[in-house]
């Protein structure tokens, strides 16, 4: 459980540097909506700026390879229309980081836009299936030559997160991590919700009921909520 | 300038350590060793595991005993799945101290071997090698693919929504690029490492991407499914204490087209020429097993108890469980042309050497996710 709460503040705060620079980015082609956090960060690296160019340079290095880093993990760069998102969507499910979030056992349930000011998107992932012996030696070897074949941040990340998945499956304390969401707008985000293990349906039932929703994926569309509202927003009891 | 002193002196007793662990003892200080054993409960140490790996365990022991000076180790192979579980059963005299596998110990088995108090155990790979899938010669040669292989050997396969008897007789029923050859496997049993790689990446991996068997959430339901055997005669387990003599002199006496499933290092000694199929394209080679290209490339194991191993008083289960690993480890052992690679196993790289001599002689315990 701990490696999950060190992973998710790990990837929040890998995470909060990026989001200064999309903000930014954001802030620049959207004029009226630039949000507070991205003047703080953009204060926060344009200060050091007059003292010495060496270590600016390489900071805005990092950050920049960064934000690459989690926008290609996605692979998405931007957010438009569910129907664009969606098309986006396919593209990137042929991918191997895909292809190995499946094979952690977690498979896309929603892709879930909010069209407004300031617009929300986010991916939602539920556990599909555990995994047996042989799956996780499987994916670690996947994982060993995804290593070999591909450096770099992104591809780091990229395992990173999956390594963090195959851990998650069967905490020590009783839970396991039942869905993950990722969100991207307004705010980069990564949310673990776990679950007493004794808690789920009788296997059969859980299969039956996963064979009748198959194909049944949803992409809801919402319109423009205030923060914090109720529209359509469930969250699971013991979120993290 | 101080400072700087502590560490010469600091790095100085690290290096004389690492020393002292490296360099093998002559047969005088470890008959000192030796003399000890009335402080531990047992005075030889008992080994457990993988039949396919005696051949190892002999060359390892004989030199063991050679320069330490310490009884014969009670050996008892009978498989690496049954080494494991009874390593992981306790602490105690009546408990193996060593236990060596053909395969990677499972995440569930350290689990088992926590809950039982066992505590640490430290691992060694000794070398490379592989599960193949062995013909004779003179048989028409496969291109196979893992799902091929499920799909021969599985006891029920998906039929729309139901699983039904697997009733492909030959292999252009599966898939009609290959040849219109009888399906036949010559398999080893449960106890068998062998089979457990078999199982693992031939039959799950071979089912894995199998759109009905993805659709079940339950591991162990969906592992059955892929793992259950047909019992119609086209897959035979060979069992017995000489299972590996057995499988070559069946191998040679069977009917055309029959497949055997053995390890890559014995398939050289087999005294038969033999074929060795690729798998999803790759043929096992020791190039494409070393660099894991070949998917049923493995490693083979020992895994030691450090909980059997005497305290700093001398107190404990038993003596000569430090000098084990130290024999194993040592260049001679597993390092390139060492004995235990003349005797099949594929040699481990540089770095890769470099990194189990250096976790095992700190005693740096296993970690599953490593």
């Amino acid at each position: 459980m701990n490696r999950i709460i060190r992973f998710a503040l790990a990837v929040g705060l890998g995470l909060a540097a990026p989001l200064s620079a999309v903000a930014q980015d954001r802030g620049a082609s959207a004029p009226k909506s630039p949000t507070p956090t991205a003047t703080v960060a953009q204060s926060s690296i344009a200060a050091p700026a007059a003292d010495g160019g060496g270590i600016v340079d390489s900071a805005m290095q990092g950050v920049s390879d960064t934000v690459g880093a989690v926008v290609s993990i996605f692979n998405v760069t931007d957010v438009d229309s569910p129907a664009s998102m969606l098309s986006k969507m396919k593209a990137a499910r042929g991918f191997e980081f895909w292809a190995m979030v499946a094979d952690a056992g977690f498979e896309l349930k929603e892709a879930d836009t909010d069209v407004g000011l300031i617009p929300e998107f986010s991916f939602k992932f539920d556990k599909a299936r555990e995994l047996s012996n042989a799956d996780r030696v499987w994916l670690e070897r996947k994982l060993r030559r995804h290593k070999q074949r591909h450096g770099g941040l992104a591809a780091k990340m990229k395992r990173g997160l999956i390594h963090a998945l195959l851990e998650a499956h069967d905490l020590n304390e009783g839970f396991s991590l039942e869905s993950f969401d990722v969100g991207f707008t307004p705010l980069p985000s990564l949310k673990f919700a776990v679950a007493p293990k004794d808690s789920r349906l009788l296997d059969k039932e859980h299969d039956a009921l996963y064979r009748a929703i198959l194909g049944n994926r949803a992409v809801t569309r919402r319109t423009a909520a205030p923060k914090g509202s109720a529209a359509g927003e469930t969250k699971p009891a013991n979120t993290r | 300038m101080r400072q700087r002193a502590v560490q010469w002196v600091v790095a100085a007793v690290l290096m004389a350590t690492a020393g002292a662990w490296v360099a093998l003892p002559t047969p005088a200080e470890a008959q000192t060793t030796a003399t000890q054993h009335g402080k531990t409960l047992r005075d030889r140490l008992k080994i457990v595991g993988s039949r396919t790996m005696q051949p190892i365990v002999e060359a390892l022991v004989e030199h063991y005993t050679g320069w330490t000076g310490h009884p014969k180790p009670e050996v008892d192979l009978k498989g690496s799945t049954d080494g494991i579980r009874r390593l992981c059963s306790g602490v105690g005299p009546q408990f193996p101290d060593i236990a060596v596998s053909s395969r990677r110990i499972h995440h569930n088995e350290v689990e088992i071997c926590d809950d039982a108090g066992v505590g640490d155990l430290i691992e060694v790979a000794v070398g490379y090698d592989a599960v193949v899938l062995a013909m004779r010669s003179s048989d028409t040669p496969m291109a196979l693919k893992l799902e091929h292989v499920y799909r021969a050997v599985a006891a029920v396969l998906p039929e729309g929504e139901e699983f039904e008897p697997n009733e492909h007789t030959t292999w252009d029923e599966i898939d009609p690029s290959l040849p219109k050859t009888e399906i036949r496997f010559l398999i080893p049993t449960e106890a068998a490492g062998t089979r457990g790689v078999f199982n693992d990446i031939f039959l799950e991996g071979g089912c894995r991407y199998v759109k009905e068997i993805r659709q079940i959430f339950d591991a162990v339901d969906r592992v059955e499914r892929c793992t259950g055997i047909r019992t119609d005669g086209r897959v035979t387990e060979v069992e017995g204490a000489d299972y590996i003599d057995d499988m070559i002199a069946k191998l040679r006496d069977a009917p055309p087209g029959t497949i055997a499933v053995m390890d890559y290092d014995l398939a050289h000694y087999a005294g038969i020429p033999l074929t060795l199929l690729p798998i999803e394209g790759i043929a096992p080679t020791p190039m494409s097993i070393a660099l894991d290209d070949y998917d049923a490339s493995t490693k083979h194991f020992l895994y030691f108890k450090k909980a059997h191993m005497p305290d700093a008083s001398g107190k404990g289960v038993v003596h000569g469980i430090r000098q084990m690993i130290e024999e194993t480890v040592s260049e001679r052992a597993i390092g390139p042309g060492g004995y235990v690679v003349k005797l099949g196993l594929i040699a481990l790289s540089n770095v890769e050497l470099a990194r189990q001599r250096h976790a095992a002689l700190r005693l740096r315990r296993l970690d599953p996710t490593d």
